[in-house]
This record gives C-alpha cells, sequence and structure tokens, in this order.
C-alpha cells in the first residue's frame, strides 16, 4: 500500500490541491484511493471536491472515532468523488487535541494507554483500510499538532509541496526539524517520496532554490493560478476542470495533468505498485472501466 | 538539508507494530521510586497527583516534545559532531537509548550555568570585537 502525507510548513503552496490531484490520478490509473483530509479550516480538501455540507451537522465523523465515540461505521463517513474515496472534514476538527486529551485522561485513570498521535492509525487499521484500498493519502494542516501527528503517525511517508521562494526553503527546513523531532517522539521512520515545488516561474533564484532541495524532485509543477482557482470555483480536480469546464484545451494545462499522472506513477513506483490500467500522461478523456 | 532519509517510510500498517507500542505507558514509572515518595504514601487521595510530580519528566511525558517548546537550532558542523560524540558516549554511561533532544536541552541547562565559558566561544566567534 502507498501511503503518504502532502504536508509542508507554509501555506498556500498548493499542498491540498496536490494532494486532490494526486488521488485522482492515482484513481484514473486504476487504484483505488482513500483521502483524509484533516484541516479543522474551512477551505479545505473537503470543499474543494464539494463534501464539506456536513461539516457543522451533528453527524458522526472521523474526531468520533478517533475518540472511540463512533455513530456508526467507518464507512458510511465515505463519499466518492471522482473515483477518490474521501472521509469529509467536520468541525469537530477544531477541537480534536481538547478531545483526544479527554480521552486519554480518561483512559489512564482507567489504567490503559492511549496514544494520542496513533489515533487515525488505530481507526484506519480497525477499518481494514490496508485490504481496502492501494493508497492512502492524508492532507494535515500546516500547523503542528494532533492533526499533523496522526497523519504522519499514520502514513510515515512525505510528499512536500514546496514553494521555491525563500519562505518555502524556510519551510522545509522547518520541517526537518519538526519531522526529526517527531520521528524521536514516536520512534517511528519518516520518509520523503518526493518534493514537488508549485508555482515554479522559473527564476534564477527559484533554480537556486531547487537546486538545494536534497529530495527527489519527479515533477516541477509551474505557475497555474487560473487552472487551481477555476478547480476551487467549479469544485473538482484539475482533470474534470479541464475536461468539462474548459471550453477549449490549452496545452501547458494538459501537461500539468500529465506532470500529475507521472507524479502519481512515480509515487506507485517508490513502494513496487503498478497501475492496472495507467492513462497516457494527461490524456484527459481517458476512463478507468470499474467493475 | 539532510535528516530525514529519501523514499518511503516504513510500513504504517505492519503487523509487528501494535498501535499503542509507541507512547510510553505509564506503567513504566515503577522504577522510578524517589525517597520522597515513602512519606507521603500514608495520604491516599492527595497520592496521584502527587505521585505525578515526583516521576522524572522521562517517564512522565508521552514523547520527548511534551512540555517542551519547539526551537529550532542551527550548528556548525564541528558542534554537530561533538553533540554525536556526547550521544555516543552518554549511550554507553546510560547503557540504553538517549534521547537528542533531552541531551541538547541538558547540554543547554548547564551551559546556562557556565556563562563565563559561553562568553569565551562568543568571543571566538566575534563578540566584544570593536572596529575603530
Amino acid at each position: 500500500m502507498l501511503t503518504y502525507s502532502t504536508y509542508s510548513e507554509a501555506g498556500g503552496v498548493g499542498k491540498t490541491t496536490t494532494a486532490a490531484n494526486l488521488a485522482v490520478a492515482h484513481a484514473r490509473a486504476g487504484l483505488k484511493p482513500l483521502v483524509v483530509p484533516l484541516d479543522p479550516q474551512d477551505g479545505d480538501l473537503s470543499r474543494l471536491f464539494g463534501v464539506d455540507e456536513q461539516r457543522t451537522d451533528s453527524v458522526d465523523n472521523l474526531v468520533r472515532h478517533m475518540i472511540r465515540r463512533p455513530n456508526g461505521g467507518f464507512t458510511d463517513l465515505i463519499r466518492t468523488v471522482e473515483g477518490v474515496d474521501i472521509v469529509p472534514e467536520h468541525n469537530m476538527l477544531s477541537d480534536l487535541a481538547e478531545f483526544l486529551q479527554r480521552e486519554k485522561d480518561q483512559a489512564e485513570a482507567m489504567g490503559e494507554a492511549f496514544g494520542m498521535h496513533a489515533q487515525l492509525l488505530r481507526v484506519l487499521r480497525e477499518a481494514g483500510v490496508p485490504e481496502k484500498y492501494d493508497v492512502l493519502i492524508c492532507d494535515p494542516p500546516a500547523t503542528e499538532g494532533p492533526h499533523l501527528y496522526n497523519a504522519i503517525h499514520a502514513t510515515r511517508s512525505l510528499v512536500i509541496p514546496v514553494e521555491p521562494s525563500a519562505k518555502g526553503r524556510a519551510a522545509v527546513e522547518g520541517l526537518e526539524a519538526l519531522v526529526a523531532g517527531f520521528e524521536e517522539q514516536l520512534n517511528i521512520d519518516v520518509g520523503v517520496l518526493a518534493a514537488v515545488p508549485t508555482g515554479f516561474k522559473n527564476t534564477r533564484d527559484q533554480r537556486t532554490i531547487l537546486d538545494e532541495i536534497d529530495y527527489p524532485i519527479p515533477e516541477i509543477i509551474s505557475e497555474r493560478a487560473s487552472l487551481m482557482e477555476g478547480c476551487w470555483m467549479e469544485q473538482c480536480s484539475a482533470f474534470e476542470y479541464v475536461r468539462d469546464h474548459r471550453s477549449r484545451r490549452r496545452d501547458y494545462e494538459l501537461e500539468t495533468l500529465a506532470q500529475f499522472d507521472r507524479l502519481a506513477r512515480h509515487l506507485e513506483a517508490e513502494v513496487g505498485i503498478e497501475a492496472p490500467n495507467p492513462p497516457e500522461p494527461g490524456d484527459v478523456d481517458h476512463e478507468v472501466l470499474t467493475v | 538539508m539532510t535528516g530525514m532519509k529519501k523514499g518511503a517510510g516504513e510500513d504504517p500498517f505492519a503487523d509487528d507494530q501494535p498501535v499503542d507500542s509507541t507512547e510510553p505507558s505509564t506503567d513504566q514509572t515503577e522504577a522510578t521510586e524517589t525517597p520522597e515518595e515513602t512519606d507521603t504514601q500514608q495520604e491516599p487521595d492527595t497520592q496521584s497527583s502527587r505521585q505525578q510530580l515526583q516521576i522524572p519528566y522521562k517517564f512522565r511525558r508521552d514523547g520527548v516534545q511534551d512540555g517542551r517548546d519547539r526551537v529550532p537550532l542551527f550548528l556548525q558542523k564541528e558542534t554537530k559532531v561533538a553533540e554525536r560524540d556526547a550521544l555516543r558516549e552518554f549511550e554507553d554511561r546510560f547503557e540504553e537509548n538517549v534521547s537528542l533532544t533531552d541531551l541538547r536541552e541538558a547540554l543547554v541547562k548547564v551551559g546556562l550555568q557556565h556563562l563565563d565559558e559561553a562568553e569565551d566561544c562568543l568571543e571566538e566567534w566575534g563578540y566584544g570585537m570593536t572596529f575603530d
């Protein structure tokens, strides 16, 4: 199983759109991806895919499962969009730290252990996620906390969108310190599958910064503000946006789609997964036959 | 940039990893009795809160970052090497793993008690120099 979190300390570098488009790219190739976004704020991955309408309702949600108080089965949480299974975000995520702490105190009063950072992993394992899915993608928020810790604990591998700027560089350095501390704290081994520069305008400064990145950079995504804004507007992936909402196809946008396809193949290959029906990279009309 | 390895991390769903094993449970505290603890054991209703205070930090926390603020640390190469050597040295002395985070804070704490030596170090780096 391929598992990763898209993570960067800097906001606005395309973490969520990278996670969303990679998930669709995996699905296009015939793999079954599960996406677990964990952003406590609005404007998140559930919003991008238009499955966030219940986030303020008192419905069963991931947080309830993480504190061992589910109101239903895990599979009932899941919504499917563009071939991607998603566990929608819910406003209870804002108080995740508090909920986990309370449950931990309670457990310890009863003489049990409760790992605050291992609960997402427990929920996914108990739900049989490794048997049912080929890919697990977590999209945690940029801030340090139980959302991020649970995501990293459940995936152990990272895909790091990087803005090639001084700010982006500082964010990657900060991430180093953070993950090193996290590895030590929870005694797990975290790897970086890829750094994904986004918003690349090919300036000399940007090229210098990319040269300093010591992780594999399979693709460099150029500035595609209009495409990405369009995705948010129409609440869909870049693939669907170009296919259904662009009156004419632009070569440079098709190339960006091809990059997401190739990036997905790269990540799959890193853990030895071969997609059953990979598209020609960037072929928006490619369809996956599902049984 | 170094530190995290390239490629995939470990398999989070590998069978040999029980979910809770990564965080020490409270029963590890038995090795940490302190002399005061026996004095106060007669008061059962306050015992749990007192005990909490007496358990050494290493055993009380869920992970090394607990109760600590994150401070980024930038080290010159030779300092990093010396730190690594010190870590190995302490691991030999204690015959157990020593957390780098713990070592670093210990070094800072001890350093804070030796400001004169720290001053020498800063002077070597150019503090106190004037160019009139």
